[in-house]
């Protein structure tokens, strides 16, 4: 009844709540900047994530702002450290399992590392859709 | 147990409910089925009654709760799953959550008088409260797929003003 489940963190899961990388917002408007923005009903997490994108097709700068859990905040800060110097294709080939298993994430935050990939996906589309791809 | 919840109560079917009387009816149940009330029964009418028990007040928090309530009925008329994990994409219903959050943070942050933080929330539940009068009239104009919509919106506005 209204118990909270508490779940421990693992240590690179709180190293990336604690320091998280790549904070902040682009320019959305900006033709080279993807813009992907989901929410996990559930809990009622947010979470932005931006790529901006060279002539060369390769991420050179994202940046998140996540609202939600210590895992949900961590898997965004993972994804953006992870898709920075990838093409476009190779980001949107991030899988969550690589996300859940790298933060070692127990299976009741699975769907965080879910909601990062789709971040990314959310964004690669922004961009190309704003590239006219 | 083949009774659905709101029949449990002897409630109509809808969204609109009367809370008084949802509490009303919850009570004589348990009353009803409380074990001390009746010492003399098997063990196993005694786990019939404990599986009750449990199913009364699964049912009770449903119909209590908005967002349960109105996923349970999605599921119950419409048959309309409800994958509580799933990715929402509304670009503008997330926006504005977003910034919403932003507003918390930074009046959380700064110095600023309490007035202006319960003026923040106050804004929040006028929104939660246009949202379930939206809701209601979803459901009476029987237009499932809004009703969803709305479902996820409150759900969020739920989350926000437990922060």
């Amino acid at each position: 009844m209204g118990g909270k489940i508490i779940v421990k963190y693992e240590k690179k899961v709180l190293d990336h709540y604690d320091n998280p990388r790549n904070v902040g917002s682009l320019d959305k408007e900006d033709s080279h900047v993807g813009t992907g923005i989901v929410g996990a009903p559930a809990c009622g997490d947010v979470m932005k994530l931006q790529i901006k994108v060279n002539d060369e097709g390769v991420i050179e700068e994202a940046k998140f702002k996540t609202y939600g859990c210590g895992s949900a905040i961590a898997s965004s800060s993972l994804a953006t450290e992870w898709i920075k110097g990838k093409t476009l294709d190779e980001a949107g080939q991030i899988k969550n399992t690589a996300i859940a298993e790298e933060l070692a994430l127990p299976p009741i935050k699975v769907h965080c590392s879910i909601l990062a990939e789709d971040a990314i996906h959310a964004a690669i589309k922004d961009y190309r859709r704003k590239q006219g791809v | 147990m083949n009774k659905n919840y709101f029949e449990l109560f002897s409630l109509p079917v809808a969204f609109a409910i009367d809370e008084a009387l949802l509490q009303q009816r919850y009570r004589e149940l348990l009353l009803q089925l409380h074990p001390d009330r009746r010492p003399t029964v098997s063990p196993h009418e005694k786990k019939e009654a404990t599986l009750l028990l449990a199913f009364v007040h699964d049912a009770f928090r449903t119909l209590l709760s908005p967002v349960k309530r109105a996923e349970y009925l999605l599921q119950l008329l419409v048959s309309m799953p409800q994958n509580a994990e799933r990715t929402v994409h509304d670009v503008d219903l997330l926006t504005q959550q977003l910034e919403w959050r932003e507003e918390l943070e930074a009046l959380k942050r700064e110095d600023v008088h309490a007035d202006e933080l319960s003026l923040f929330y106050e804004k929040i539940k006028a929104e939660r409260q246009r949202t379930l009068d939206a809701l209601k009239q979803a459901f009476d104009s029987q237009s499932y797929d809004l009703a969803n919509e709305l479902c996820v919106k409150l759900k969020f506005i739920e989350r926000l003003l437990q922060q």
